[in-house]
């Protein structure tokens, strides 16, 4: 298991993006389950970056990350206010692609890229949530 | 770290090629710059993803705005080459008519004269 705390800012994303990368490569995860979860780390914290609300300085988000058998489990943990990623509303693919609207365009490829297991309150009533990745 | 080079293609159009990973992290290096390449080629544009290994939703973002110059003109993007994971969050996204992504360099260059 990784655990890792990451400041709740772009600058930090990379590092942290990278971090994973080596515990997964060293776990023999396939590369095409490696990019997916990459993805998903870039899209989940770019989204508190830029539309999390949360009460003063932001404090770092929690990731921890499990390589099991048959795929990898990420879990991120947040302060910002309570925001279900299963149930914000998707880009709407009807309109062209220049008028739909940015900020939803993540989360769909979160959705896309992951199983969201669970999403509710952590023990300290931060928000959790809970991605699968199988390794197909 | 992303880069991109351009390539003349002759009088229709220019290719440009996309090099490393287009995510949060590197968009803003090139942004200004691949914005002002396109527009300033004042061609139609074949954008070679052969060697981009990432793309994310700021990166679609950059490719979007790029593109929308272009179309103001009577001129078209179409990429090509995509790799598995680039070419999956591309098409996840329906980006279809203003980001046409094709197998070949051939089949791009048919996009953006036909």
């Amino acid at each position: 298991m990784l655990r890792l705390s990451v400041p709740v800012a772009l600058a930090a994303l990379e590092a942290a993006q990278d971090e994973i990368e080596r515990h997964l490569t060293a776990a023999d995860v396939p590369v095409a389950v490696q990019l997916r979860v990459r993805l998903v780390v870039e899209e989940l914290l770019a989204n508190l970056v830029m539309h999390g609300r949360f009460a003063g300085e932001p404090p770092p988000m929690r990731l921890a990350v499990a390589t099991l058998p048959d795929g990898v489990e990420l879990a991120v943990e947040d302060a910002a206010a309570p925001f279900d990623p299963r149930t914000s509303p998707a880009p709407p693919l009807s309109l062209p692609p220049e008028e739909r609207p940015i900020g939803g365009l993540g989360l769909a490829m979160v959705r896309r890229s992951a199983t969201v297991r669970f999403y509710g309150a952590a023990e300290d009533g931060w928000n959790r949530t809970v991605l699968w990745f199988p390794a197909r | 770290m992303v880069r991109f080079e351009i390539v003349g293609l002759g009088p229709e159009a220019q290719k440009i090629v996309m090099v490393g990973r287009l995510d949060a992290t590197s968009v803003g290096s090139i942004e200004t710059s691949f914005t002002a390449a396109v527009a300033a080629g004042g061609k139609s544009v074949v954008l070679d993803l052969t060697a981009l290994e990432f793309i994310s939703s700021l990166g679609i973002r950059l490719l979007l705005s790029a593109t929308r110059p272009l179309g103001r003109r009577g001129l078209k993007l179409a990429m090509f080459g995509a790799q598995p994971m680039v070419a999956d969050v591309l098409e996840a996204m329906a980006l279809g008519d203003i980001l046409p992504l094709v197998a070949t360099e051939d089949e791009a260059l048919a996009r953006i004269t036909g």
